[in-house]
């Protein structure tokens, strides 16, 4: 089920708040957890089992892990074990179709026989759960969070449903406490309410409307795509991902706060970033947090070296794009951005930082735009082609007896001006949403309550409206 | 900051509104704003509950799907965001299935799909243009030794006819002057043939360089029903010499400027909007009396075959009394009576052909230009086979 569906705003989440809030304080995780495993059995019951059954696992390994009369040779084993459990079961469900196909690639190139194998489906948001999984052996191992006192408080942790399909990734330590005790009160409602529909809005209203714009025109050939195409493809395409995946994440924590928990935030206006360490200090913040802690750190982070710490931060780039889905693509995108991370680094003292701010930004900008193009496009090969199209400054003649395709036809009016709109959001520097009091959780003056109240309301009824006008909704994050 | 009293309102609102919308699915009403409505199609089946289909979890799709179809506010919310869409950006939404209308200066609605079909070149092989236009000779000239008359008739593209009202960005450089379709290519084998039929296309370019308005209603996507009036004379003229039983002239009550009516209005019914657009150009609407000099018995009854361009000929044709009650085919794949179109269940593809004719005085097919390469989804070729 995806938030942005009738389904889930009219008929699961009025039946869900009202039973929660119906049962006493004592209940309300259970009716929590029995809402979310319903919530993730709805498309795919039977990986809800998966969920279950490995999260049985982790809880009894945290408890011997939080045996105080074992070594640290057998907690370290036990972590071992905790380890390979979850990054097996990720790595048989997300990487063997890919890993398979690649040796039968390489087989049928050595003129050999393939390997017989069949398809596996994907859990939705294993790569989300796993993490999390992770996160919460790690802590008991370090010892900076106990074991969950029973397991459905475990369960809930992993599978509350707010972020359970496309995060934030969550980290045990910073939600026991929640799951143990939580204020409920009309304040934290509305403003998880006020978040969840500016959510609904950014993913209905904007990134669904440019996403058919992108989805249109990726699939076209691209060898002979016209440049102005290429750039209205890949711009619609950046801020696509970008209100989508924010739109859910402000979703996942309204939802959160209307059940009274408190996410971290996931996002601080990325394309605003002046260098792209900046950008990943703001983009997927949960997932950079995670792989600094539980990978870049361990690796030896930044205490050695200057060419150790350019390649930590190369490799937890490259598992990081390989963590976003079993493609070659998504690896050369995690070193793509592993090296301008490096390189920045190298540079971070030398006259990089007295570019003028535009410069940095537009050149930040442009580099990520051309990241999503590796993202995008299905094969390396593709990607190449796509680049070389945006620099492609061939004449507007013929373009639609090459492409098939009309101007009005690629992008309507309606697309335009949430593309326009879209850029002027993502544009406005931080400084300017916090003086406006946008950051904050609740509004201050009368004012902002007011424009909150009037923009919620708004986001929420022209999402129904637009969710019933069409059938196109897809998550673009569902896949990782 | 809202106080307490007011915070617990907005909740109590938020909480009513989910309900109350979510539980509209339950209640059909006679309230058609807010529930079904134009353009609102009911067709997703129940969705099964049994243990195979929960366990795959298409019973979730088919709940969505079924949902979502059955939301209480669809319509109200369809044709909101239908405004939205036109108001400030003055379009209507593109959709990947179904009929996207195109919106131009002055009020002018197009189909895209006959927008593309103008100036898109016909690919198809000369070789099966010849056939077709062989396959229509002999059907006709085989009825003809029974004395049945057929009549193919060919209705014009509104994109053939009004170019001019397209912006040239749509067009991407061309015209659909200077694109051959499927039916100009058709054209010379049909007259080489000897095939007898009536050249929509032709008649109303004619029209159009005499100076004859509204060909097309600007808010329609068939020809006029005023323009089908003047059709009727031509296809009197073509038929009558050939039928026992002529087609009587019906009388006009009036032939007043107003606002667009039935087929005059199908694209503009179709933006579905809150607020229908202003201004509407006003066109002329035939009030039809029904003849009463020529005796039922003495009508003809005629089957048709047809697309929707044949709907505003049938409507004329029975609301002036002209014709016996009979059958159509509706693109030959479901059959309805007329003159009421109430749908009969008949299974085409099992008609005895030769003896199914005979019940009728004469046979009209109409399609419009862009279904040229359908070969009247297969009628004549089925028709030669039998008889």
């Amino acid at each position: 089920m995806v938030f942005s569906s009738l389904i889930f705003l009219y008929v699961f989440l009025p039946v869900f708040l009202t039973s929660y809030y119906l049962a006493p304080i004592r209940w309300r995780n259970h009716v929590a957890l029995i809402g979310s495993l319903l919530f993730y059995a709805w498309g795919e019951p039977v990986f809800a089992g998966v969920l279950i059954l490995s999260s049985l696992c982790d809880y009894g390994l945290s408890h011997c892990l939080a045996n105080p009369g074992k070594g640290p040779a057998y907690r370290r084993g036990v972590l071992t074990v905790g380890l390979i459990l979850n990054l097996g079961l990720l790595g048989y469900f997300k990487y063997a179709n890919f890993f398979v196909g690649q040796t039968n690639g390489l087989l049928a190139w050595l003129g050999q026989g393939s390997l017989v194998w069949t398809q596996i489906a994907l859990p939705i948001g294993i790569s989300f759960f796993t993490f999390q999984k992770i996160s919460y052996l790690v802590d008991v191992y370090r010892g900076t969070a106990k074991p969950a006192r029973s397991f459905t408080d475990f369960l809930l942790f992993v599978a509350l449903f707010p972020q359970l399909i496309a995060g934030p990734i969550i980290r045990y330590h910073d939600v026991a406490e929640q799951i143990r005790e939580r204020a409920h009160t009309a304040d934290k409602f509305l403003s998880g309410l006020w978040r969840f529909t500016l959510g609904l809005g950014k993913k209905v209203l904007i990134a669904n409307q440019l996403g058919a714009v992108a989805d249109l025109l990726f699939k076209q050939e691209i060898a002979t795509l016209p440049m102005p195409y290429a750039w209205t493809a890949i711009l619609c395409y950046t801020f696509q991902i970008y209100f989508d995946f924010a739109g859910y994440s402000d979703m996942a924590i309204g939802l959160g706060r209307m059940m009274g928990f408190e996410f971290a935030e996931n996002f601080n206006h990325p394309y605003t970033a002046r260098s792209v360490t900046d950008f990943w200090r703001r983009w997927h913040c949960s997932l950079s947090t995670f792989m600094r802690d539980y990978l870049y750190i361990p690796l030896g982070g930044n205490r050695g070296r200057a060419w150790r710490t350019g390649l930590n931060l190369w490799l937890v780039f490259l598992a990081s794009g390989f963590w976003h889905g079993a493609s070659w693509n998504f690896v050369a995108w995690g070193a793509y951005h592993g090296t301008f991370l490096s390189l920045e680094k190298g540079f971070r003292h030398g006259r990089l930082a007295h570019i003028p701010a535009v410069l940095s930004w537009a050149f930040t900008f442009l580099v990520i735009c051309c990241g999503w193009v590796i993202f995008r496009t299905e094969t390396i090969a593709d990607a190449g082609h796509f680049l070389q199209r945006m620099i492609a400054f061939d004449s507007w003649s013929g373009v639609t007896d090459r492409v098939g395709l009309f101007w009005p036809d690629v992008i309507s009016h309606r697309a335009t001006g949430m593309l326009v709109l879209a850029a002027i959001v993502s544009f406005i520097p931080d400084t300017v949403w916090t003086r406006w009091g946008w950051d904050q959780a609740c509004p201050t003056t009368r004012w902002q309550s007011a424009g909150r109240i009037a923009l919620g309301t708004i986001c929420l009824l022209l999402a129904t409206a637009s969710l019933a006008n069409q059938s196109y909704n897809p998550f673009i994050y569902f896949r990782f | 900051m809202p106080r307490y009293s007011t915070k617990t309102l907005l909740i109590g609102i938020f909480f009513a509104w989910l309900w109350g919308a979510g539980l509209l699915v339950f209640w059909r009403g006679s309230n058609q704003w807010l529930t079904l409505g134009g353009g609102s199609v009911l067709s997703a089946p129940t969705p099964k509950f049994d243990l195979a289909s929960l366990r795959s979890g298409a019973t979730a799709r088919q709940c969505e799907v079924w949902y979502n179809e059955r939301f209480g506010l669809r319509n109200l919310a369809v044709r909101t965001d239908n405004q939205i869409y036109m108001t400030p950006f003055g379009e209507a939404p593109q959709r990947t299935e179904g009929t996207t209308v195109i919106v131009e200066p002055g009020t002018w609605l197009f189909e895209h799909h006959y927008i593309e079909h103008a100036i898109t070149p016909s690919p198809r092989p000369e070789s099966e243009l010849r056939a077709a236009a062989r396959d229509i000779r002999a059907a006709q000239e085989k009825l003809r030794k029974l004395g049945i008359p057929l009549l193919l008739v060919v209705a014009p593209s509104k994109a053939e006819v009004y170019p001019e009202h397209i912006s040239p960005i749509r067009l991407g450089g061309r015209t659909p002057a200077g694109v051959l379709t499927s039916f100009e290519r058709l054209r010379p084998f049909l007259q080489e043939e000897g095939v007898r039929y009536y050249d929509g296309p032709s008649r109303f370019a004619e029209w159009k360089v005499a100076g004859r308005p509204h060909l097309f209603a600007p808010t329609g996507t068939h020809w006029s029903y005023d323009s089908t009036q003047e059709v009727w004379h031509d296809l009197r003229a073509l038929l009558n010499p050939d039928l026992r039983h002529p087609i009587p002239e019906w009388p006009l009550r009036s032939r007043d400027l107003a606002h667009p009516q039935r087929n005059d209005r199908d694209l503009l019914a179709l933006l579905h909007l809150l607020n229908e657009l202003r201004p509407v150009p006003p066109v002329p609407f035939p009030d039809i009396a029904p003849q009463t000099s020529v005796p039922a018995d003495q009508l003809p009854r005629i089957l048709w075959i047809h697309d929707s361009f044949g709907y505003p000929l049938i409507k004329q044709l029975y609301d002036g009394n002209a014709a016996q009650p009979s059958v159509g085919l509706y693109y030959f794949t479901s059959a309805y009576r007329l003159p009421d179109r109430t749908p009969i269940n008949l299974d085409i593809s099992k008609i005895r052909w030769a003896e199914f004719v005979k019940e009728y005085d004469a046979i009209v097919v109409v399609w419009t230009e862009i279904a040229a390469d359908t070969d009247s989804w297969g009628f004549f070729k089925l028709l030669n086979g039998q008889l």
